[in-house]
């Protein structure tokens, strides 16, 4: 039987930490707010729940991945869905009027890593970036919601399939086709490295900068995919870029352990991050607790989540030197003794 | 475009900005400005009600600016009102106040010395006067007329839908919304009044975001799949609501009641087809020309007292 010892512990914790905090939450909520939450109705409806949050998570993921913290998802959802609700109001079918929003959020991610690599700060950027976007927005709809023929994308909003909302199945298609580009091509590997240590990938003779357009790009991409989906959603698309889901997607990324200085992390861990907040308001939900709770447990829990990453993280490194000291001094020791 | 071309655009510009400075002030002259400062501009409503102002206003001889985006901040609205005044900018102003009134009152009593006229919603006991004041209007909303016309209208609802031992998910205002204890008590008052049996079984505060009430709507429908009722105190949280019971399957005409406050096109048009049983609207239209002719005769006169005006509440029920 293998043993475990105090490092294998500690990796064990920095690696499933989020996973068991969500089992841990899904566990005590099923048990406190029972009977309603622990059922596999709940359960499909805290997937759909969590899967706008999810989407915006994943947005800003792919731009903490390459280095680059992307403050213009707001502006690009709200400007994508308006153009999409714009044609379908003029009687476009649904299919062309989302691709139009997709191709929009591309151009913006483009726009941004382009202007980006010019040198400039990415933070501040994408700050423009937000207002320019949510300013044509706001110009081009007079500030005011579009909701007309809106009901034709109730097929991707608020229908459900097999018993699961419809917008986890767009969640699922993107965490499912990211992580396989993350973990098992040579691009996402570079990808990641591009945040982490664009130097070393220089000198390995590749492009970073291709790498960081990339980021800015999917970023744009899946936001724009978030705008759509909040659209179909609410059956209405709202020129006001909505700004709260950067506060839920960046608690989603950091309750992930994702560094956002780029690099490493995984994003079905973004995506269970997600979850751990949607689960929290749901359960608090459910038990007729003020709202306002939600929001301070989360917060709560997020400097808590970053603490431990922290500390673990540190413990980690200092267990893994000592161990590594050790074996040196035991190789040394039977060399001298040969 | 090459150096000296872009150096002759440059004048250009420099001289058609300069041409039209110089007409600025006859023009100011001719017709005095005032500025709209709301909480934000980026609610729907106070964008109709800006467009409403500018074009009344211009019709009775003002000129409307809109004031830089409070954007719910109160700093930043006091900030924006006193560049304003201390500019010479306006004549006047019509604001509603985007946290505590109180922050304004500082705002106030420099625009009372320089002879710059204000109408502001809240009463004055709200930004710390007593009685009518020179050169200040106080607008207030009735926000115990809104709340029990909409309690009044849910608890018609269930009695006419046969509903009246109900379960009820009741929505709440965000935390620091003005007028929310008022509006609240009133409702619950006159709800009880008119359903007394039925039961609230979830309270949800329910903000300006649809996607968030939806969420939170959908869920109190999973923990209590027998409430048929909910009421909304935006128009967004009116539409998450729908849209919640409609997701969940749980929308019956026969059964259903959701009532709203608000009142954007998307919601009456929601009432007119019965799927919202009851929508109190504030008569912002009503209240648009009693403003634009208060501020008119204010800003001819700023030494006068100004008034104590109410905004009327338009009720509409299937």
């Amino acid at each position: 039987m293998k043993k475990f010892d105090s490092l294998s512990i500690l990796v064990f914790i920095r690696s499933w930490g989020i996973t068991t905090l969500l089992a841990m939450l899904l566990i005590f909520f099923s048990i406190w707010a029972a009977p309603v939450f622990g059922t596999l109705e709940n359960f499909s409806l805290l997937l759909g729940n969590a899967a706008i949050p999810a989407i915006f998570a994943a947005a800003i993921a792919m731009g903490a991945y390459s280095g680059a913290l992307d403050l213009s998802v707001p502006g690009t959802a709200a400007l994508s869905s308006v153009v999409m609700a714009i044609m379908i109001g003029a009687g476009i079918d649904t299919v062309p009027a989302i691709g139009v929003a997709l191709v929009i959020g591309i151009a913006i991610g483009l726009m941004n890593g382009l202007i980006v690599q010019t040198g400039l700060n990415p933070l501040a950027v994408t700050i423009g970036t937000l207002s320019i976007t949510s300013g044509i927005a706001a110009i081009i709809t007079d500030g005011l919601p579009l909701f007309d023929k809106m009901e034709k994308l109730e097929w991707l909003g608020l229908t459900d399939y097999f018993g699961i909302p419809s917008p986890f199945f767009v969640v699922a298609f993107i965490y499912i086709i990211g992580t396989i580009f993350l973990t098992k091509t040579r691009g996402g590997v570079r990808f990641l490295a591009a945040g982490g240590n664009p130097e070393a990938l220089r000198r390995s003779g590749v492009n970073a900068n291709v790498y960081r357009l990339l980021g800015f790009t999917l970023s744009g991409l899946i936001a724009a995919i978030g705008g759509v989906m909040n659209s179909a959603y609410t059956a209405q698309a709202t020129p006001g870029a909505p700004t709260s889901v950067l506060f839920d997607g960046l608690t989603a990324v950091a309750l992930s352990g994702l560094a956002l200085s780029g690099g490493r992390g995984s994003l079905p861990k973004v995506w269970v991050g997600s979850m751990v907040v949607t689960v929290i308001g749901s359960g608090l939900l459910i038990k007729n607790i003020q709202p306002f709770w939600t929001i301070s447990i989360t917060g709560a829990l997020l400097i808590a989540a970053l603490a431990g990453e922290h500390y673990i993280g540190k413990a980690v490194a200092k267990q893994a030197v000592s161990k590594s000291t050790v074996s040196a001094h035991k190789e040394a020791k039977k060399a001298e003794v040969k | 475009m090459g150096a000296r071309t872009f150096k002759k655009v440059l004048v250009g510009v420099a001289t058609a900005a300069l041409a039209l400075s110089t007409t600025v002030p006859a023009q100011a002259a001719d017709q005095p400005v005032v500025a709209f400062s709301p909480m934000s501009n980026q609610i729907p409503a106070l964008i109709g009600m800006f467009h409403g102002f500018e074009g009344f206003g211009a019709s009775q001889g003002l000129k409307v600016i809109q004031a830089p985006d409070a954007n719910f901040d109160p700093a930043t609205q006091k900030k924006n009102l006193e560049a304003l005044i201390r500019n010479g900018q306006i004549k006047g102003w019509w604001s509603l106040a985007a946290g505590a009134p109180s922050t304004l009152r500082s705002t106030l009593l420099m625009a009372q010395r320089k002879g710059i006229v204000a109408i502001v919603n809240g009463t004055p006991a709200d930004y710390g006067f007593s009685g009518k004041q020179r050169g200040i209007t106080f607008s207030a909303i009735d926000y115990a007329t809104m709340g029990t016309k909409l309690g009044e209208g849910m608890g018609k609802c269930l009695v006419a839908k046969k509903e009246a031992t109900a379960e009820v998910i009741l929505g709440a205002n965000p935390a620091g919304t003005v007028g929310k204890k008022e509006m609240e008590a009133a409702f619950l008052a006159a709800f009880k009044k008119a359903a007394p049996k039925a039961k609230i079984v979830a309270t949800i505060a329910t903000g300006g975001d649809t996607a968030k009430a939806q969420t939170a709507i959908r869920t109190a429908l999973q923990a209590h799949p027998k409430a048929v009722a909910f009421n909304g105190w935006s128009d967004e949280a009116t539409l998450g609501a729908i849209n919640a019971f409609k997701s969940a399957n749980k929308f019956s005409a026969k059964t259903t009641c959701i009532v709203g406050g608000g009142g954007n096109d998307e919601i009456l048009a929601a009432q007119k087809s019965g799927i919202v049983y009851s929508v109190a609207k504030l008569d912002f239209e009503g209240d648009l020309v009693q403003s634009v002719l208060t501020l008119k005769e204010m800003v001819a006169d700023p030494t006068k007292l100004g008034k104590l005006l109410s905004v009327p509440v338009k009720v509409f029920t299937n």
